[in-house]
């Protein structure tokens, strides 16, 4: 072609450009919606957002970890492949600016969930749009103590807050469990068969759309662990005891392997066991044992599930551990600051997602201090 | 004898450009566009192949491509090398100037070569990705079609993401 021909406008489709569009970052994407009333349709469509969603989903490089740190309350994003800390994502991570104690509840989708230490209040939040939502979990007062899971129903693509609680009423311990639906924005009570009781604020285990909870049943010598599951589509609480005879000693452990929800039994040792349920229908769950794997370091108040078969513990001065346990390579990351501690973390992939009454956090929000990351990690 | 130098001899097809130029290229290049995939299949390219949407610049190169990956892949070496070659030769072919890049990337579109279609959207998003709105209109030659209104509530909206 000539030059003068050149002159001539040259223009990419819309699909082609929706091709381009589903291969960048958010912060990107959010900049690009100034360019013209096309780009901003395209990239403001909610079809997009599942799109762009996609894309990210099957691109590993794509992913993270983010680690809640008490360091400044941040969450600090880490490479899955490399156990390097992330510098070049733009979320906003600091906790700091929904209250001064807060827990890291899950992800999904791009969507954070986080919960205040009361157990009063929930957000939702996406880090790379900085928008959030509070919601009262209404929780009441005599309620002893809670437990928050965040899930996607996939059936219904609706995003579900679950809490469990326990009430004292008239002296004897009562369970609830509610449940909180983005698409309906209410709260809805769920029928649960017997009282247990729990030992984690935030549920540690959630995969494809179910909750997991290791939790106890009766009292003293009667006393009996079960998993409890939560569907996040059907709302259903189903309660399963743990493989026959591991009692005491043993404690259990959620994890996920295999995109499966896995139970780890602990005998005091080094060694675990891990089992999965194998025939899934009601009342005829049956438990396999799939392998055996030893750490150096037991399970402890500091293990941390990191989702997508990955562990995380806390080595105290000696830094933080990442474990895989499909691959079974451990990966040491070097702090420097000795005072750091990781107390909860989710995989992590960005999303243009919001959810119906989603609002901007201040503008004074700063954008995390990447330099920081750097202080507190040998790379 | 005969016979056999029948089955060495290459199938060869003609390709037209938009501006009448026209290109021979091996059977193992011409079923990359899949596009003229059912053309080719069907016996129903003779003489000659018009591609309309396509000018014989571009075309030059889109042939260039698919010939070094057709050879690379039928040329014996083990997978990894193979792999090794294409990822340098691709990041050289992509070296081209942005104007050349769009129309690749429409060219490997209509033409429905998958890997040419991914390599340039894939290159074209970690060219924009830094880039501010007024360097990304002129590159895509897209109009603003804002009103003053709109365009101060759509750039307040996520005023952060200006750098």
């Amino acid at each position: 072609m000539d030059p003068e021909e050149r002159e001539e406008k040259f223009y990419l489709s819309e699909d082609i450009m929706v091709d381009i569009f589903s291969r960048l970052p958010v912060i990107s994407l959010l900049r690009f919606k100034a360019v013209c009333t096309q780009w901003r349709d395209i990239i403001s469509s909610p079809s997009f957002a599942s799109l762009h969603l996609k894309c990210s989903t099957s691109n590993p490089t794509r992913h993270s970890i983010l680690v809640r740190t008490n360091f400044e309350s941040k969450l600090i994003p880490f490479d899955p492949l490399t156990y390097s800390p992330f510098s070049n994502l733009d979320i906003y991570c600091n906790l700091g600016s929904f209250g001064q104690r807060v827990l890291f509840v899950g992800s999904t989708n791009g969507l954070l969930c986080i919960c205040g230490r009361s157990g009063k209040w929930i957000c939702l939040w996406n880090p790379s749009t900085r928008l959030f939502k509070k919601i009262k979990t209404g929780i009441h007062r005599r309620s002893i103590s809670f437990s928050v899971a965040f899930g996607h129903d996939l059936i219904a693509n609706d995003y579900k807050v679950v809490v469990i609680h326990l009430i004292s009423r008239q002296g004897a311990m009562r369970t609830g469990v509610k449940v909180w639906s983005a698409n309906s924005e209410s709260w809805k009570e769920i029928k649960v068969d017997c009282d247990f009781s729990f030992k984690w604020r935030v549920c540690g285990t959630m995969v494809k759309g179910f909750a997991y909870w290791i939790v106890g049943n009766g009292l003293g010598s009667n006393r009996k662990l079960l998993v409890a599951s939560f569907d996040m589509s059907t709302e259903q609480l189903r309660l399963v005891p743990v493989p026959e005879g591991y009692s005491d000693p043993y404690c259990f452990y959620g994890l996920i392997w295999k995109d499966k929800f896995a139970l780890a039994a602990f005998d005091g040792t080094k060694m675990y066991q891990v089992w999965t349920i194998e025939n899934d229908s009601v009342g005829k769950e049956s438990w396999t044992k799939k392998f055996t794997f030893e750490l150096d370091f037991g399970f402890s108040l500091y293990t941390i599930n990191a989702g997508n078969g990955k562990l995380l513990y806390n080595r105290g001065r000696q830094g933080l551990v990442f474990y895989d346990l499909e691959t079974r390579k451990m990966k040491t990351v070097e702090i420097r600051k000795y005072n750091y501690l990781a107390s909860g973390a989710h995989y992590y992939v960005e999303s243009l997602l919001s959810i119906k009454g989603f609002q901007r956090l201040k503008e004074n929000a700063k954008k995390m201090n990447l330099q920081q990351s750097h202080i507190l990690f040998e790379i | 004898m005969s016979s056999s130098t029948e089955l060495t001899e290459k199938k060869v097809f003609l390709l037209k450009s938009l501006d009448g130029v026209i290109f021979e290229v091996e059977e193992s290049v011409a079923v990359q566009l899949e596009v003229i995939r059912e053309l080719i299949e069907g016996d129903c390219a003779r003489p000659f192949i018009s591609l309309y949407n396509v000018t014989s610049e571009i075309l030059a190169l889109v042939i260039e491509y698919c010939k070094h990956h057709a050879e690379t892949c039928s040329g014996g070496t083990s997978a990894t090398i193979a792999d090794e070659d294409l990822k340098t030769f691709d990041n050289e072919f992509m070296n081209v100037d942005e104007n050349i890049l769009l129309e690749l990337c429409s060219a490997a579109d209509y033409l429905d070569i998958k890997s040419l279609f991914e390599l340039t959207c894939r290159t074209l998003a970690s060219l924009i990705k830094d880039r501010t709105i007024i360097e990304v209109r002129k590159m895509f030659n897209v109009e603003n079609d804002f009103s003053v209104v709109e365009e101060k509530a759509v750039r307040k909206e996520f005023a952060w993401a200006f750098k």
